[in-house]
């Protein structure tokens, strides 16, 4: 292929046309916080098992369709977040100082749970990220292109909850819907291992 | 010049989003103006102008340096571009059929066309959305038709078609300006 655009070489129309055109607005602030929303943990905890034989590092395999370790922690901390609502809903008048200190372990122990969950989504995205970009040449580059705009959108689904939750760290829905966002996503990521044959 | 890309690449593959963020100022006003032109509306432009360097950081380790980085860069965002317009059944693969004239392309995709811009802007808006992304891959990007099936989807045969009738379009649409 030879790219008549940095030759000045261009069709004798389409040629006299403008070719650098500027948005109207800067797209680099959106464009970073989405980089920074899909960037994966440096290390890699749970994938790599050290073997005590022979001292090697073993990368695991993901299991889409087996055991999901990180759905677990999801499932449990949705249910955690259900029952404190719940205990919280329950109080007392009388018991408000109660309230308000199981309110703040509250909060603590929500945030360390989306933490917990995102850890686990990151490393489960970065190695399919990895697959989509490397592995897969079978795919055609118009469906990598439709998974990939998926999975954009579901960031963008994610980094809005992440901001509700900061904004309204109280109001458990929000982060009963980030756990329910991860849990779609796997979803959506086994059933194109499904419809792809492929072994992850 | 070219050095000062290279080292900005190599900053940007070892994660360096501050160099990153220079080669995107160096090159979102082509990026963009490639989506406007192919997509034909500002706000979904913008989009896939985003989406095109998100795509391209994922892929930078790819980026062996045997083109030119622009070039690598156009690239990507054509097939940005195509994914989202085959995803949106405006590309019709097998079809010659061109009643789809214009589709949703705006009135005017830049703010202030000017002289011929402006009537070659319109001509395109009378073609069919596949008739224009062929257009513009062959007489802009310099793709040969074989290279265009291969990331389109269509047959050979249909791409030679569409650029056949978007010249003539275009010719058509140039002399009724004269």
């Amino acid at each position: 292929m030879t790219y008549k655009n940095e030759n000045d070489d261009k069709g004798d129309v389409l040629g006299q046309l403008n070719w650098s055109i500027e948005p109207d607005r800067d797209l680099w602030p959106d464009i970073q916080a989405k980089l920074e929303a899909r960037s994966a943990p440096a290390s890699s905890t749970s994938l790599e098992l050290q073997t005590q034989a022979k001292g090697e590092v073993v990368q695991m395999p993901l299991r889409f369709g087996g055991q999901k370790p990180w759905l677990a922690v999801s499932m449990a901390a949705c249910m955690m977040l259900a029952l404190g609502a719940f205990i919280m809903s329950s109080m007392s008048f009388q018991r408000a100082q109660d309230t308000y200190e199981l309110q703040a372990s509250y909060i603590e122990f929500q945030k360390s749970q989306i933490s917990l969950i995102e850890q686990q989504h990151s490393q489960v995205r970065a190695q399919f990220t990895a697959l989509l970009n490397g592995d897969l040449g079978t795919i055609d580059s118009t469906t990598v292109a439709e998974i990939e705009m998926v999975l954009l959108t579901i960031d963008n689904a994610s980094l809005e909850l992440k901001q509700a939750i900061l904004a309204q760290p109280t109001n458990s829905s929000h982060a009963a819907k980030l756990a329910r966002t991860y849990k779609e996503e796997l979803k959506l990521l086994n059933k194109f291992k499904t419809a792809n044959g492929i072994s992850i | 010049m070219l050095d000062e890309e290279s080292q900005l690449i190599s900053r940007s593959k070892n994660g360096d989003q501050s160099a990153y963020e220079n080669l995107y100022r160096a090159n979102i006003g082509k990026v963009y103006a490639l989506c406007l032109r192919l997509c034909g509306q500002k706000e979904l432009a913008e989009d896939l102008a985003q989406e095109s360097f998100i795509r391209a950081w994922q892929k930078l380790d790819s980026f062996r340096g045997d083109a030119k980085f622009s070039s690598w860069l156009f690239r990507l965002t054509s097939n940005v571009v195509i994914g989202h317009l085959r995803k949106h059944n405006k590309w019709q693969i097998d079809s010659l059929d061109d009643s789809n004239h214009g589709g949703d392309y705006e009135q005017s995709t830049v703010d202030r066309p000017f002289g011929l811009q402006k009537e070659i802007d319109q001509a395109l808006r009378c073609l069919s959305d596949s008739a224009r992304v062929v257009l513009i891959m062959y007489e802009y990007l310099g793709y040969q038709h074989n290279e265009i099936s291969e990331i389109t989807g269509m047959a050979i045969g249909t791409s030679k078609t569409h650029l056949h009738r978007a010249r003539t379009t275009l010719r058509a649409q140039a002399e009724q300006q004269l």
